[in-house]
């Protein structure tokens, strides 16, 4: 019997930042944006099968997304081992990479380098010289603002709302959600972990009343 | 069917959002929960949004 071939033509758009609580506002704002603006939102936290090789989950998110998101403003030393956080900007070379010496889809790959301030960037990594990042300040509208502005149009080509619109659609988003996971019956928590939000969130842009 | 047809309902197929007046297609629907768990969450949100339009 013949297998389904995986559907390899989504448009996906990578994300590689930090998944830790204190982050967690930003990558819910990112995530919104994206889901919002008609794409798919991608990050290693999809899929939860722990027999599965870290990097060979990076690999194939990478391989299939045509977009990118990467926030490097979190790449600062471990408060117990005093290393900084390689992951992200290791994240961000294999997504270069794969940009740079890959096939004809590979190569029209676009990303969004993000960070927290022009102050912290500016030493950090004198490898992306050139490279004309968005500053979110730590803010998650300010995140939504530059994703929005990264995906310029819609998969289709179509115009995307404002970003004062998602904002607000995000601040809605956020006062339901409560009641969302009540009647989903998901605490709080619950309903903030990335698998469950993300259902959430498709959910919400369904269901919701227009705006 | 005529291909006019076919083309006018691949044209409203999908998911639609409408946010600030503008509408947008959304991209496929994304699983990353178990099938029912997945259906039990979105199924609530939809209760969740006609319950609140019905007070």
């Amino acid at each position: 019997m013949p297998t389904r071939r995986p559907n390899n033509r989504r448009p996906r758009v990578f994300i590689n930042c930090p998944f830790d609580d204190d982050y967690g506002d930003m990558l819910r704002a990112i995530t919104f944006a994206i889901a919002s603006c008609g794409f798919e939102p991608a990050c290693a936290l999809d899929d939860d099968d722990s027999g599965k090789i870290r990097f060979d989950k990076l690999k194939a998110l990478i391989e299939v997304s045509d977009l990118s998101v990467h926030d490097l403003s979190r790449i600062e030393l471990d408060h117990d081992t005093q290393t900084p956080r390689f992951n992200m900007p290791f994240e961000l070379g294999l997504y270069l990479g794969a940009k740079h010496f890959g096939g004809r889809r590979q190569r029209r790959k676009r990303s969004l380098v993000m960070a927290k301030s022009r102050r912290e960037w500016a030493p950090t990594m004198s490898d992306l010289a050139g490279v004309d990042p968005s500053f979110h300040g730590g803010k998650p509208d300010a995140a939504i603002r530059a994703v929005r502005d990264f995906l310029h149009a819609s998969p289709q080509g179509r115009m995307l709302p404002g970003e004062t619109a998602l904002v607000a659609d995000h601040r809605r988003f956020l006062r339901d959600l409560p009641g969302m996971a009540e009647a989903a019956r998901l605490t709080q928590n619950e309903a903030l972990r990335y698998r469950n939000y993300i259902t959430l969130l498709q959910a919400f842009l369904e269901a919701k009343p227009g705006s | 069917m005529s291909a006019k047809k076919t083309a006018a309902r691949s044209a409203d197929h999908g998911r639609f959002t409408e946010i600030g007046g503008v509408r947008v297609k959304l991209a496929p629907a994304k699983r990353v929960l178990p099938k029912a768990e997945d259906a039990r969450i979105r199924q609530a949100v939809k209760d969740f949004y006609a319950d609140k339009k019905a007070k």
